[in-house]
């Protein structure tokens, strides 16, 4: 990959703002000494989420079952007695609530729904285990529909595929939205369109993550033509606004650590943004969550608005069990608070998975997945300019797999 | 189960015949209704009372704020139950918490900040009745009181991380503690004065008179301006004298009838609800007869797991499930789990705003200060956090108030609180919630 | 928060202090620094002033040390003529004000006491902490009282708050909380609380008369540091130094060359530009969601930290202030100001602070144009070109501008949303037509609208509701065409400069300049031009100065008797 300078103040072209003795004057020298004249705007993350379409009806057999109702179908179906059913569910709902089991109890039904799984007989943990559950095959998306991109290159003839409800673009693949799209927490509302777990997970995390930079440098960036976009990490958090907003025109240090780098060359049309072709998408994220997103042929698409923000969509096939995980760390209380079966998520994943077949056993271990991103201005820095100190991005590089 | 229904028909009516204030300001609280014939206060300055009321998962977003802001506004749809009381207490909306780069954990960030001022829960930290209690609770029988409706022995008052004052979830224990074999009526008790407090009296006196020849040689405006600081030391001369001498009697103290049914420990929230309104008669009653002047009661834990008889859905899982009804704009199961909170509130203000002293209520000088884990429940937000104070704080407290304070550190409450008890605190909170602007406007 | 200085620029400052025609000559202008002799003055009857909270906290911490926590509620004193320390002339005690001040002191003696601090913090150990013990009783009390009471205590002073500690400890079986008692004592007297300044040799006559020796050092200290006097210049005030022309040069030059003047130098400003204001300062979260929490904060650092280096680290022009485009910023001033500003601190690290200089032809220039400013002085939704016009004449000018009559009909103004007159100008215009108001608005409208480039918060925009801003504008003669020509006309305004003396002298005096100062005044306006208006050399040339210490016989009003009289008549 060019590494071309990935950062400068998105007003440089105007330059009444620029900057004299900040740090940030270096890095407006530095572009302004490159010999064709570029104009670069530079972005923070405001909104990372699942990209769902809100459809009536693209959950044929309905929405998934709540948590009770799931809860006795597996214990039902590794073969436990109806009493004892009625045993575990009778001592969850005192433990769930207070004071009406026993410890003893409490401990009991904990037990059988953690270790649901069977093996040999022998109960095993249902999230660390989940193949070990019963595949009780959750209800999945089947519509016309789907926001993403058509990663696989077979278009339209590609089974399965979706056509993107906004660009129309025909053998879209988005088979994570498959397999998560029918549970009722992951399904925003015609009223509230960011209440999902997604949501919940970025307005909870976005305060603590590393913040996500974006540039996009061209010629003139009022007018079609070639661009560069990159994204990079940032050594800092988003701050929000009193509104809760990430706060714009905050100024960030990209980190220095390559692997947090990527570059796409794309096409600026009417302001809108679309990457040439595909490429790798590596960013981190939350070791709670998803510790890191690592796409392979990513595709992304980013409209420039009048406002000044991005809006768009980022598309690439991620490591499936990456995405389980995301579910599986909440656990108990990702099933009993936020009624998500989390090992028939597993099963899901594991059946629609669609990309790179391990080479041992055949199984595909990456899924097609399709995120909504929105940015707002910022500016960047280089870390390296803004404080004189060595990059602190380099005590990652050991613990690279 | 129930108290309600144990409650014969006979009792009320001798409750009414005993003719007391009590019982006519506690039409509910039957059980508790005096036996005594009690004199009104004599009208001398009752101290105040300070306690928190907490319930988890807050308010209806967009429901329970009103519509304007300052004196005058009209009550809001959900706190309609709180109406009768609008004059005595204030509502302050758009408060939030700043997570200072740490992630939030909605049911604990949000009482964190409420009480301790600090995200972290960092241990060394008091909660902030455990710091007015240290102010105002030292010279009363007990330093404060935690009572808690779900069942369970948690509180969110605590000394420090390590040292936190237990609930005690059952009502008739609770009479037990208060009114039982070790009461002893404050009009009758004997009285011994504090000997710190005699000391500081006598230092005062000895210097008093030398410092009156500071203002000998000043002209006369500035020996006016300092008459003025010696009208102040003689004020706070007799404040000590006062002290000093037996206190007046509590004519509004009177010992409630013993409770005898309660509702089942529990999380079904009618259960809960019955349990409440026993807790919020024998707060007052403990409040009137000057056994604390500090009191803790929650009506659920954070992340409320309150349900309905009969149901196994709880209150917090609906918060994330339950789909908002479009015509509505509200998740209406939820909806009606907050809707209890208002009522249940409104009925611990009856119980303060019941029982008379001279002029005024036990709740005019007392300040209940009403808050929550989370803002927008379904999203578990932190941000416009639904918070209350409700009663004058003995004059301290101008009410009748609703107070936009968007983007504003719920710490600024918790601050303003701390001065209108008279605490001595010109900041509160830690990082960014930290904060010294108190609310003006409310202090009086 | 103290600024870091450079070594050099410190060493270098002090030897110009110490020789002010070493300073004059270093600019190469041989200018004698007191050029006139100073006119006489029938000086003016003395004040007592109430400490000001931030004094308090100050002289806590310098007497007791950084870790006692000063934690209270304080009375507010009043802004008086443009200023809050000539308030603190006007103000007394309260009842619920001294409760709190004997609540605080309780609270501090604790600190002091408590039995973590008490080994670090006193001088000595009682023979037993559960007796009294008059003699080290005796000596915290007198070496504390001294501090607090800006002079040493009379024999009969410390032997009544040492039997009161003594009979207290007795009482307690605790020798510290009987001690306790006696500190919090000290912390509560008037002598503490008021600053009472003793004249030196008022006898039967009316006449003039310097201050004592306690007193100058009072003056002094609290003119220059905003606290009380250290142990150095009580000492010197106790053997006369004051008294002599050399021993108080040297006195001030060493207050002027202490790092403790930034103190100083906040406090007068913060107090002259109203900053304090910040603390309650609020916008409208909609409209400006990026100014809040610590936003305010930082916007009245960034003023008084841009002052502080332009007068003290750099010894500069005040007049440049408003024309500098030097400046510190910070990562969040900077989302406000749409400027780059990288975190040079880990996340939530409070202190951080980037020196910041915009280009030549940026509208960002001088005082006006920071939020320290701009914010301060506008509504919580909306610019007001008249409140800045109205601040700037007052706050900087020392003009006054009339009140608006009380029935006026704002609508026009106020219409943010007007479909016909999109920008301020437009409104006020529309507005000012009403004969009776157009007077007044002439008066501050045009030098506001120059500054209409910033918005409530105080953030560049040229457009207001996609109607581009015109920044033309007159001041006292002086026409421009932008927020530049309006920083160069303010300062080269006769008035700036003036003004800026005339607020300094009533600062440190406590009170309006007297009638019969007017001359002292125009010499120090005079000199000030001589000093380059430079800042220290005014503050010196005050405190050097006699008429700074002369008072008169405080006029006593007829029949008046004492209050101890009164008392001791019960």
């Amino acid at each position: 990959m060019i590494r071309k300078p990935y950062f400068a103040s998105r007003l440089f072209k105007t330059g009444s703002l620029a900057a004299g003795a900040s740090a940030a004057a270096l890095v407006l020298l530095s572009l302004a000494a490159r010999p064709a004249v570029a104009e670069t705007k530079t972005y923070v993350v405001s909104w990372f989420v699942l990209a769902a379409f809100l459809e009536e009806g693209n959950c044929p057999a309905g929405l998934n079952p709540d948590t009770e109702t799931f809860f006795r179908r597996d214990l039902a179906a590794i073969g436990m007695a109806p009493e004892k059913i009625e045993a575990v569910m009778t001592a969850r709902a005192g433990a769930i609530v207070a004071g009406s089991s026993s410890a003893a109890d409490a401990a009991m039904a904990a037990d059988a729904l953690i270790y649901r799984g069977r093996a040999n007989g022998k109960p095993t943990h249902a999230y660390n285990y989940p193949g070990t559950v019963p595949d009780a095959h959750i209800n999945t998306i089947e519509s016309k529909f789907a926001y993403g991109f058509n990663l696989d290159g077979k278009g339209a003839a590609s089974p399965n595929s979706f056509e993107d409800p906004v660009t129309h673009e025909k053998g879209v693949n988005n088979e994570y939205f498959r397999a998560v799209g029918c549970h009722g927490p992951e399904r925003p509302s015609p009223n509230d369109p960011y209440q999902t777990m997604w949501a919940y997970a970025w307005h909870n995390l976005q305060q603590s993550l590393p913040a996500w930079i974006i540039s996009v440098t061209g010629d003139d960036l009022s007018k079609d033509g070639a661009v560069t976009v990159t994204f990079d990490k940032a050594m800092e958090h988003v701050d929000v606004d009193v509104n809760v907003k990430v706060m714009a025109d905050k100024t960030f240090r990209i980190d220095p650590d390559p692997r947090w780098h990527n570059e796409y060359r794309a096409t600026l049309k009417n302001g809108e943004i679309t990457t040439n072709e595909p490429s790798r998408f590596r960013m981190l994220y939350d070791s709670y969550w998803v510790p890191e997103f690592d796409l392979t042929r990513a595709r992304l698409r980013l409209t420039m608005k009048p406002d000044g923000s991005l809006d768009g969509i980022l598309g690439g096939y991620e490591k499936w069990r990456a995405l389980y995980f995301a579910y599986a760390s909440f656990g108990i209380n990702a099933e009993d608070q936020a009624g998500l079966d989390v090992p028939g998520t597993y099963h899901a994943l594991k059946r629609l998975a669609d990309a790179e077949p391990d080479p041992k056993t055949g199984e595909n271990t990456r899924i097609s997945a399709a995120f909504r991103i929105e940015a707002v201005p910022a500016f960047a820095v280089p870390l390296r300019a803004a404080t004189g100190r060595s990059p602190r991005g380099a005590q990652f590089s050991q613990s690279e797999k | 189960m129930t108290l309600s229904r144990r409650v014969t028909r006979r009792r009320v009516l001798r409750g009414m015949m005993g003719g007391t204030a009590i019982s006519v300001g506690l039409p509910l609280l039957d059980c508790f209704l005096n036996s005594n014939g009690t004199a009104l206060a004599s009208g001398e300055a009752l101290p105040i009372v300070f306690g928190t009321w907490f319930q988890g998962l807050g308010l209806s977003q967009g429901f329970w704020e009103p519509k304007t802001t300052g004196a005058n506004y009209a009550m809001s749809q959900q706190l309609a139950p709180l109406a009768p009381f609008k004059d005595k207490l204030n509502i302050y909306s758009g408060m939030k918490l700043y997570s200072d780069g740490k992630p939030i954990q909605p049911h604990a960030t949000g009482p964190a900040v409420c009480f301790l001022g600090d995200v972290q829960s960092s241990p060394a930290l008091a909660s902030i009745d455990s710091l007015v209690a240290d102010s105002i609770g030292q010279n009363t029988r007990f330093r404060s009181l935690e009572v808690a409706c779900h069942g369970l022995p948690e509180s969110l008052s605590r000394r420090s991380g390590t040292v936190s004052n237990p609930s005690e979830p059952s009502p008739i224990a609770f009479y037990q503690r208060i009114f039982g074999p070790d009461f002893t009526d404050p009009n009758a008790a004997e009285f011994k004065p504090s000997p710190t407090v005699m000391v500081r009296k006598s230092v005062l006196s000895s210097i008093k008179d030398h410092r009156l020849s500071f203002a000998n040689d000043l002209g006369a405006s500035d020996k006016a301006r300092l008459d003025e600081y010696f009208t102040s030391l003689r004020e706070l001369e007799s404040q000590l004298n006062l002290q000093l001498q037996k206190p007046a009697p509590l004519a509004a103290c009177s010992v409630p009838r013993k409770a005898e049914a309660e509702g089942a420990m529990g999380s079904v929230i009618e259960e809960a609800l019955v349990n409440h309104k026993l807790f919020a008669g024998l707060l007052a009653h403990a409040a009137a007869c000057g056994q604390t002047r500090v009191f803790n009661l929650m009506l659920s834990t954070a992340q409320s797991n309150f349900r309905r008889t009969g149901s196994s859905d709880t209150f917090h899982v609906l918060t994330h499930e339950e789909g908002t009804d479009n015509q509505l704009g509200y998740q209406p199961k939820t909806y009606w789990f907050q809707s209890q909170t208002a009522e249940a509130f409104a009925f611990m203000l009856s119980a303060f705003d019941g029982i008379r002293e001279g002029d005024g209520t036990l709740l005019d000088r007392s300040l209940i200060y009403f808050s929550t884990d989370t803002g927008y429940a379904k999203m578990h937000t932190v941000e416009n956090i639904p918070l209350i104070t409700a009663g004058r704080a003995a004059g301290r407290m101008k009410t009748g108030l609703h107070i936009a304070a968007t983007g504003e550190p719920v710490t600024r409450l918790g601050l303003t609180i701390q001065q209108a008890v008279g605490m001595q605190v010109g900041r509160w909170g830690t990082g960014g919630n930290e904060t010294s602007k108190p609310f003006t406007e409310v202090l009086a | 928060m103290a600024m870091n200085w450079p070594k050099s620029n410190r060493r270098g400052a002090m030897a110009k202090l110490a020789c002010g025609l070493l300073m004059a000559t270093a600019f190469g202008v041989a200018v004698p620094v007191h050029a006139a002799s100073e006119p006489a003055t029938p000086g003016a009857e003395s004040v007592v002033r109430r400490i000001t909270p931030e004094q308090y906290q100050r002289i806590i911490k310098d007497v007791f040390g950084p870790t006692i926590k000063v934690n209270g509620r304080f009375e507010p004193e009043p802004r008086v003529d443009g200023l809050r320390a000539l308030g603190s002339s006007r103000v007394s005690v309260s009842a619920a004000g001294l409760q709190g001040y004997d609540a605080m002191a309780r609270d501090i003696a604790g600190q002091v006491v408590n039995e973590y601090q008490r080994g670090t913090l006193l001088p000595c150990v009682p023979a037993s902490a559960r007796q009294p013990d008059d003699g080290c009783a005796g000596q915290v009390l007198a070496s504390a009282g001294g501090l607090l009471y800006r002079r040493p205590l009379s024999q009969g002073e410390l032997q009544g708050l040492v039997n009161d500690a003594a009979a207290a400890a007795k009482e307690l079986k605790d020798f510290y909380a009987g001690l306790s008692l006696g500190i919090a004592s000290l912390l509560t007297a008037p002598e503490f609380l008021f600053r009472k300044e003793v004249p030196e040799n008022l006898g039967s006559t009316a006449d003039a008369s310097q201050i004592s020796g306690y007193s100058k050092a009072a003056r002094l200290s609290f003119f220059l540091w905003d606290s009380a006097p250290d142990g150095e210049l009580l000492r010197a005030a106790a053997a006369g130094e004051l008294d002599t022309e050399k021993g108080l040069n040297r006195q001030v030059e060493r207050l002027l060359s202490s790092p403790r003047i930034e103190a100083g130098v906040r406090a007068f400003f913060t107090d002259m530009l109203g900053l304090d204001g910040f603390d309650t300062l609020t916008k409208d979260a909609v409209l400006y969601p990026k100014f809040f929490a610590d936003v305010p904060k930082d916007a009245k650092e960034q003023t008084l930290r841009t002052i502080v280096d332009h007068l003290l680290a750099r010894r500069g022009d005040y007049r440049d202030l408003f024309t500098t485009r030097r400046t510190f910023l910070t990562p969040l001033l900077g989302a406000v100001y749409r400027v780059p500003v990288p975190e040079n601190a880990p996340n939530t690290d409070p202190s951080r602070w980037v020196a910041h200089e915009y280009p030549e032809g940026d509208q960002h220039i001088g005082l006006l144009t920071q939020a320290g400013f701009a914010a301060l002085h506008s509504h919580p939704g909306r610019t007001s070109p008249t409140i800045r016009g109205k601040a700037l004449r007052e706050i900087l000018l020392c003009q006054k501008v009339p009140d608006p009559p009380g029935n006026v009909n704002f609508t026009v103004v106020q219409d943010v949303a007007n479909p016909v007159y999109k920008t301020a100008r437009a409104r006020l215009n529309a507005h000012a037509t009403e004969s009776m108001c157009t007077g007044c608005h002439k008066i501050t409208d045009p030098m506001g609208l120059a500054l209409e480039n910033f918005d409530a918060t105080g953030s560049y925009r040229n457009r207001e509701n996609g109607v581009g801003i015109d920044t033309s504008g007159v001041l006292d003669g002086v026409t421009f065409s932008d927020v530049a020509g309006l920083a160069k006309a303010v300062h080269d305004h006769p008035a700036l400069s003036s003004c800026l003396v005339k607020r300094v002298y009533s600062y440190a005096a406590g009170r309006p300049a007297a009638e019969g100062e007017a001359e002292f005044v125009s010499y120090l306006s005079k000199g000030f031009v001589e000093d380059r208006y430079q800042l220290p050399a005014l503050l010196r040339r005050i405190a050097t100065s006699k008429a700074f210490y002369r008072v008169s016989a405080p006029v006593k009003s007829a029949g008046d008797t004492s209050i101890s009289d009164r008392e001791n008549a019960k």
